[in-house]
């Protein structure tokens, strides 16, 4: 089918049209999609269009006022007496708070000074922020004019739908991926794990475990099996078991035609046993495996902090260990990519800040604003959007959503992901300029 | 412990009723050879003989009312007549369950003080597994499928994490005291039953609600009990507000756990010390409380949550939830309304809500349209192809099956999240979904799932479950296996390209597709890879 009919709409492009006669070898994609340590990926078939975009969800409603604090502020002290990020000079330097300041590689910026990661964080201070290639928003999430809904289940389908205020089945990336020219040729691989609704839509997308265990196994005669089920699965329906059945058999050629070992991380990286830390090591083998990846989708769980956070100048305390796991996974995957990240961007989401006071029980409770990162090479470090002068009880009750999380999103899928527009992508969010975070 | 329990249980179930013995006996593992089933106290009344007429095919009310078919079962229900049938599965208690099988488990009657004694004896990892085992078996063997399948159904909706915390062994005891005691009960009862288990007030961090601290309540439960448990955000609409999730984390402040030594421990409390004593207004004032003096409160909690299993915005969930179970992903809302109606006129019983549901056109309709989760699609076919595996708990069979289920995402108890496994097909439609799904299949057909140097495995016995006589040729022996087996009506194209697929002519005698063992196990494997089977 002529790649002139792809519309960025729901129902406006067949799933399938593109396998029949396709060179198959040229293009996969898949929509990147994990539980656990596990994920899909989506890719089109030509790379130099833009970047691989990677969405990483922080499950749970993540506290970006622990992830990164307004250390200095006494509202933030006064608000969190136990929990809160301590000043450098209160604590032993390496558990307290790490300043965000400009210099070196980092241009300045209009709230330099005012924030400090979590120790936590402490290679993702000294790898991403101080190379420049960390951008920071905080007080981002989802407008109250839109929804300020504090459900897990309805902000997550927000989020990934990315409108709170139309009932799309499909995914901001899915619809990404239709306004991207010849997409429609991408087909799809998935390691495991279920396809995240960011990624569920027209274009396919595949979930995957690992790439080497994508496909057919346990039959006495495997080969045999895959003629059966290519048979069962019949590409030509628009049902979705059929369609993800097929696009499996036929992602199966690609995939397995692949030698794997062959990817492993590089310039010195080391990747942990966390569930980002396994997650993003896989996306970089998939990235290197040059398959044609555009748009990654993963999870990291666990952020639902209702108790016992503890002390972050205790390396030991829960929420510092927690930030340990996505700082140290961001920072390998930084390392491990080198020059390629000039070819990536990736981004945090999650559905909701905390509240700002601490809870009784050393926790905190659903809020709004939470902290978005934003990481590649042709990311100008820094942080950006607006944030509050003191941490008091807004319009929500909360750290107030003061910025759009779908902004920064709407530009890395533009300046860098290659989408003419975000406008199919976000249909009802404010228009608004770019932030800057983006090289062009 | 023995792979299979003892056999010196009582005949009596069986004998009391010809009728239902003879359908236990065509239901029966064929190569089971397990103990015949007691049974066990189960909600109300046995139904008349005959049962009110039904609409509903017997492959569609087998499909959607069990794990799966079983061979003979669509021929008994069809012989028994649907209605019956269906009505037999609403009121089970002349019906055969699968307790015997379960009769050397230490932990499954406990109390939580004493699944901690089992623990600290040594047997943390007893207590999940016993559990898990009996989920299995239960959902294999039972023949009280209907009360099986909203066991199931209840334990999502109640979801607890088991291994958020130290205490995943409050886990057995809410299992039975909430989910199974009051599955085919009342609503109102289970939603007091969950709100006073321990193992819920942990999970969602009630037991450190304290109202007395400085930072004050913790409002997990609170919101869950409102969102999830009963008024629900049903397409978007939602009635409580963050103002009444804060309002009533006040009013459940207290509602913890009993820490003191002695037969209580680890049972619910409610500490006063620990609750508000403040004026309290919710759902916009549809409950109110004045401000409570110091040892009061916990009557005002019981209240609230009696009107909240009442509440029409309850009950519209609820059936909702009910309807996608049981209809489909995007059910019908006339169906949701008449059924909340029905569950409100019998003050939240489950069996009227249900039975509503299944006299309606929209369930007789409904063939094949939900996806089996990977639970569903692993019992569908250990129940379609009369596997036997061992019962021990720890033993090699348990071990590996629920290892399988972790690897295809749906661990038993073990969803992370307060709103229990989706029931939604595109949740689990994934090419890495399937993968593990065909393989598992793929395996088990074959005899090469899981462990097998041990006897402690899970076998089937493919020879055993074909005709006797055969049918003439392999196409008409793939037919008969998909209906027969499967439950399913095979397309004639899809046997042809098996047939190919495997390497037969479809017209070659079925007796060169029986005497190839390898050859078998591939084709019956693959039948039960086919799309329609994944479907109910």
């Amino acid at each position: 089918m002529p790649s002139s009919t792809i519309a960025p709409t729901e129902g406006g492009l067949s799933r399938r049209g593109f396998l029949a006669g396709t060179a198959a070898t040229a293009a996969l994609s898949a929509g990147l999609v994990t539980m656990g340590s596990r994920f899909a990926f989506a890719t089109p078939e030509n790379t130099s269009q833009g970047d691989v975009v990677v969405a990483l969800f922080l499950r749970g409603g993540a506290d970006g006022l622990s992830l990164v604090a307004p250390y200095a502020m006494p509202s933030y002290q006064a608000l969190r007496p136990t929990i809160r990020v301590k000043a450098p000079g209160e604590v032993a330097a390496e558990n307290a708070a790490l300043p965000l300041v400009a210099g070196g590689a980092v241009a300045p910026f209009a709230l330099d000074g005012v924030l400090g990661m979590n120790p936590g964080l402490a290679a993702l201070h000294a790898g991403p922020w101080s190379a420049g290639d960390l951008a920071i928003v905080h007080a981002a999430g989802m407008p109250a004019a839109e929804s300020d809904t504090r459900s897990h289940f309805d902000s997550m389908k927000n989020w990934e739908v990315g409108s709170a205020s139309i009932n799309y089945s499909s995914g901001f990336l899915n619809r990404y991926l239709a306004t991207i020219p010849g997409v429609e040729r991408i087909d799809a691989v998935g390691l495991g794990g279920h396809l995240q609704r960011s990624l569920a839509g027209q274009v396919s997308a595949f979930s995957m475990y690992s790439p080497e265990s994508f496909n057919v196994g346990g039959f006495s005669s495997n080969s045999r099996a895959r003629t059966a089920l290519t048979s069962f699965y019949d590409a030509g329906t628009t049902d979705l078991l059929l369609t993800t059945g097929a696009d499996t058999m036929a992602a199966i050629g690609m995939v397995a035609a692949i030698d794997w070992s062959q990817f492993q991380p590089q310039n010195g990286a080391v990747y942990g046993d966390s569930e980002p830390a396994q997650g993003l090591r896989d996306v970089a083998r998939l990235i290197r495996a040059n398959i044609g990846l555009r748009a990654v989708a993963l999870d990291f769980g666990g952020w639902d902090t209702h108790e016992g956070m503890g002390a972050p100048e205790d390396p030991n305390s829960y929420f510092r260990q927690h930030a340990a796991d996505l700082g140290d996974a961001l920072a390998a995957f930084h390392q491990d990519l080198g020059a390629d990240m000039a070819e990536v961007t990736l981004f945090t989401m999650t559905e909701f800040g905390r509240t700002i006071n601490e809870n009784g029980s050393g926790g905190t409770d659903h809020g709004r604003g939470s902290v978005q990162f934003v990481m590649g090479a042709n990311v100008r470090g820094g942080v950006y959007g607006d944030f509050v002068s003191s941490i008091t009880d807004g319009p929500e009750g909360d750290l107030a959503v003061l910025n759009d999380w779908r902004r920064s999103v709407a530009e890395v899928l533009t300046v860098r992901g290659g989408a003419g527009t975000s406008a199919t992508i976000f249909p009802t969010m404010a228009p608004s300029a770019p932030l800057g975070i983006c090289e062009p | 412990m023995s792979a299979e329990p003892s056999a010196a249980r009582s005949r009596r179930a069986l004998l009391a009723l010809p009728v239902l013995a003879g359908l236990g006996a065509a239901c029966t593992n064929p190569g089971g050879g397990g103990p015949p089933p007691t049974t066990t106290p189960a909600p109300t009344t046995p139904p008349g003989p005959g049962g009110p007429p039904s609409a509903v095919p017997p492959e569609v009310a087998v499909d959607k009312l069990t794990f799966g078919p079983k061979p003979g079962l669509v021929d008994a229900v069809r012989a028994m007549g649907v209605g019956a049938w269906i009505e037999q599965q609403l009121s089970p208690t002349a019906v055969p369950d699968a307790e015997a099988r379960l009769a050397g488990y230490r932990s499954l009657a406990n109390t939580n003080y004493q699944n901690y004694l089992l623990a600290d004896s040594g047997e943390w990892d007893l207590i999940p597994a016993e559990l898990d085992a009996a989920t299995i078996i239960r959902a294999v063997h039972s023949e009280r499928q209907l009360y099986e399948l909203m066991c199931d159904f209840w334990a999502n909706h109640f979801n607890t994490w088991r291994s958020k915390t130290w205490m995943g062994f409050l886990k057995n005891a809410d299992h039975r005291d909430v989910v199974r005691a009051h599955a085919l009960g009342k609503f109102s009862h289970m939603l007091m039953a969950s709100a006073h288990s321990p193992a819920m007030l942990d999970y969602l961090d009630n037991l450190p609600n304290d109202a007395s601290t400085p930072g004050g309540v913790n409002q997990n439960y609170a919101r869950e009990l409102m969102e999830l448990h009963s008024l629900g955000i049903v397409n978007g609409v939602q009635v409580h507000t963050e103002e009444d999730v804060a309002q009533l984390s006040k009013l459940i402040s207290g509602w913890s756990i009993d820490w003191e030594v002695g037969p209580n421990k680890f049972g619910f409390r409610f500490a006063p010390w620990m609750h508000s004593l403040d004026a309290v207004s919710i759902l916009d004032g549809a409950y109110t409380r004045p401000a409570r003096s110091y040892g009061e409160g916990y009557d005002d909690g019981r209240e609230f949550i009696n009107l909240l299993a009442h509440h029409p915005a309850t009950a519209r969930h609820i059936c909702w939830k009910l309807c996608k179970r049981f209809i489909g992903d995007d059910p019908p809302m006339s169906l949701v309304d008449s059924a909340a109606s029905v569950f409100s006129a019998n003050d939240t019983a489950i069996v009227p809500t249900l039975r509503h549901i299944f006299n309606s056109p929209e369930f007789a309709a409904a063939s094949d349209s939900k996806i089996r989760r990977p639970f569903e699609h692993v019992i569908a076919c250990l129940r379609a192809l009369g596997a036997t595996f061992g019962t021990d708990p720890e033993g090699k069979s348990m071990k590996s099956l629920r290892w399988v289920l972790d690897d295809m995402g749906q661990p038993i108890f073990e969803r992370v999240s307060p709103d229990g496994y989706p029931d939604a097909g595109a949740y689990w439609i994934s090419s890495a979904a399937l993968l593990e799904r065909w393989g598992f299949t793929g395996e088990v057909a074959r005899n090469a799932f899981g462990y097998r140097n041990t006897t402690d495995r899970v076998d089937v016995n493919l020879a055993a479950l074909m005709p006797n006589p055969l049918p003439a040729t392999v196409t008409e022996l793939i037919s008969w296996i998909g209906a027969n087996v499967g439950s399913i009506s095979l397309p004639g194209a899809d046997i042809a390209d098996l047939c190919n697929a495997i390497g037969y002519s479809g017209s070659a005698a079925a007796s060169t597709l029986t005497s190839n063992a390898s050859k078998l196990a591939l084709c019956v494997g693959l039948v039960l890879c086919h799309p329609l089977f994944q479907r109910r």
